[in-house]
């Protein structure tokens, strides 16, 4: 196909700045295409290791080692590192690979230890309907985004305890380690909303950040009327401000559901 | 029209790009200027509806996002950055608000046009940084459209920037920031399908009613409207069918081209093999259209599915009414006279 004649641009014709335009072009296009495949094909590494055929054509892949694996993992470095320098993120994945059925909403209980009643209150979370058969939501999707990186589906079932109870240590553990401060922070807030609202109540001693756990019936098995089971409600995790941690330890203490006690953290 | 004007670097680009007229033919800056209003308009809403009424909650000391809490964001080796990152007085926070609402606006009306988006930008991925955890994939691709339109002749028609008296012109953009933006698009649907082809709830088709019955993002209770198990199923099949094929649907024109071209068809079997491409490719953009309006009215996700929409904006031919408009015009003009 032959270009149609145009007229020249506005902008002079200086062949650097052209040249640099379409080395940044190929750039970008390189970037979008790499920096996608790359990170699912990283993805695929934890279900592909056990495989034969994977096992024959790229063991030093499966193995976290080799020039393929350094390249790539150079590769990825970059494209991440510019991702991030531009905010352009590639992690285009929404509801995807799994969806959950089980449903976490966090809640804090503060409490007052010297204190008159109520020692205890519970502050939901304002994403969580009153009544779960009729609702209607618009706005606070941002709190929600927040509240989902703090929940964990603690979801017990029919199973007892002692048979989850190991699995959900290492999960609360691994949330208390790496979303403390994000704990606290929301204890914190979920109190001062209280006492906004509560102004002759002291600031609590105790923070306690407890997941209310909704389970959605499987499709093949679906419940007449229809509706969720639970809410099954856990404990997670504890803040208390006053509270002085052991050195070298975390301000926000894990629950341990094998102990059935609240821990600090190294 | 009276004359026909490039505004905007043209790139070197490099075999085979430089041979396909897609990369190099100049497209009306009317597609430009459509994304960029789009975009205005939809990122004024989210900062006035989504962010606005939470910024003491969400940024700031003793705040979700106390500065303490995402210090890690920007810390070596991430490349992530923001000069907000030690600002603890809620008031500094305002301030930059309030230039991102004055940069939305510029943006809406094309006033210093390419700073606006500029400053947008930057403030958008700053405060992306701030506060991370309250972001989604939506303001992701906002912050993907502001880089684009910072880097691209956005102004160039529909502002105020470009001046009045320039209605007769044609004006022609450099096509490769919305060339960009459609390969991010694709794969923005691809990788998605990639994702979820690997999924025991997709594979099982069960996804698509898991995701309406999750109480944290369902708009109203399933309970309330249950949708019937099989229709969920088949949906499922094909939104991840759809995400699959979409970079196919997108290529099918010009594939058919190039396979008629290679074996020499003749016209009518040509014309009829490019028109059944291109309709192909009207109905997966349409079926974008309507599962981006279906997500949005049954689930809250804030401004993903509209920021989302943003991207077809520059696949509509908003010249053919730019040019009605000025035909009419004229045609208006001689009638007073």
């Amino acid at each position: 196909m032959v270009a149609p004649q145009l007229p020249s641009p506005d902008v002079p014709d200086v062949p650097t700045r052209r040249v640099a335009l379409g080395l940044f072009v190929i750039g970008q296009l390189v970037f979008l295409v790499t920096a996608n495949l790359l990170r699912w094909v990283d993805s695929l590494r934890p279900r592909l290791k056990e495989k034969e055929w994977v096992k024959v054509i790229a063991p030093d892949w499966v193995a976290e080692t080799g020039h393929v694996y350094d390249a790539m993992h150079v590769v990825s470095g970059l494209t991440r590192r510019w991702s991030q320098l531009t905010g352009q993120p590639q992690n285009w994945s929404l509801f995807a690979p799994v969806v959950a059925d089980h449903v976490p909403f966090p809640a804090v209980e503060l409490r007052w230890t010297a204190e008159a009643p109520p020692r205890s209150v519970w502050v939901l979370s304002d994403n969580e309907p009153e009544d779960v058969r009729a609702f209607f939501r618009i706005g606070k999707f941002r709190l929600r985004r927040y509240e989902s990186v703090l929940s964990l589906g603690l979801w017990r079932g029919e199973h007892q305890l002692d048979e989850v109870a190991d699995g959900w240590r290492q999960r609360i553990e691994r949330l208390v380690r790496q979303e403390g401060a994000a704990i606290q922070a929301y204890c914190r807030w979920r109190g001062e909303e209280y006492r906004r609202r509560h102004a002759e109540r002291p600031p609590p001693t105790e923070y306690v950040l407890w997941m209310r756990v909704y389970h959605t019936p499987p499709p093949d098995d679906l419940p007449d009327p229809w509706l969720w089971r639970g809410p099954e409600v856990w404990p997670v995790a504890r803040w208390r401000p006053a509270e002085k941690p052991p050195a070298g330890h975390g301000a926000v203490e894990m629950y341990h559901p094998v102990a059935r006690r609240f821990e600090y953290l190294r | 029209m009276s004359g026909t004007r490039i505004v905007g670097l043209v790139p070197w680009l490099p075999w085979p790009l430089n041979r396909s007229p897609w990369w190099t033919a100049p497209v009306r800056a009317e597609r430009l200027a459509a994304l960029r209003i789009g975009l205005a308009v939809l990122f004024l809403a989210d900062v006035l509806l989504y962010y606005g009424p939470w910024l003491p909650v969400f940024y700031g000391a003793n705040s979700l996002g106390d500065p303490e809490v995402f210090a890690w964001v920007c810390r070596a080796p991430r490349w992530s950055w923001t000069p907000l990152r030690s600002v603890h007085s809620l008031a500094v926070i305002e301030v930059a608000f309030a230039f991102w609402i004055v940069t939305g606006v510029g943006l809406l009306l094309g006033f210093w046009t390419r700073c606006c988006a500029a400053v947008s930008w930057a403030l958008s991925v700053s405060l992306s940084n701030l506060n991370p955890y309250v972001e989604n994939a939506g303001d992701e691709v906002r912050t993907i459209i502001l880089f684009y339109l910072m880097l691209s002749p956005c102004g160039a028609v529909w502002s105020l920037d470009a001046g009045q008296g320039r209605e007769r012109e044609v004006v022609l953009v450099p096509p490769w920031p919305l060339r960009l933006l459609f390969v991010q698009m694709v794969l923005i649907y691809f990788m998605n399908g990639l994702y979820k082809a690997g999924g025991a709830d997709w594979q099982a088709g069960d996804s698509l009613y898991y995701v309406l019955a999750d109480l944290t993002l369902a708009r109203w209770s399933y309970a309330q409207l249950p949708l019937p198990v099989p229709l969920t199923r088949w949906l499922t099949w094909l939104i991840l069918g759809w995400e699959l094929a979409f970079p196919a649907l997108m290529l099918a024109p010009g594939l058919a081209g190039a396979l008629t071209d290679r074996l020499r068809c003749p016209d009518p079997w040509r014309r009829g093999l490019r028109r059944a491409a291109t309709a192909l490719r009207t109905a997966g953009l349409l079926f974008g259209v309507a599962f981006h309006v279906g997500i949005a009215l049954c689930l809250e996700i804030g401004m993903f599915a509209p920021y989302m929409l943003c991207l077809y904006l520059p696949l509509l031919p908003w010249e053919r009414w730019a040019d009605r408009h000025v035909t009419d015009s004229r045609v208006g003009c001689s009638t007073e006279r």
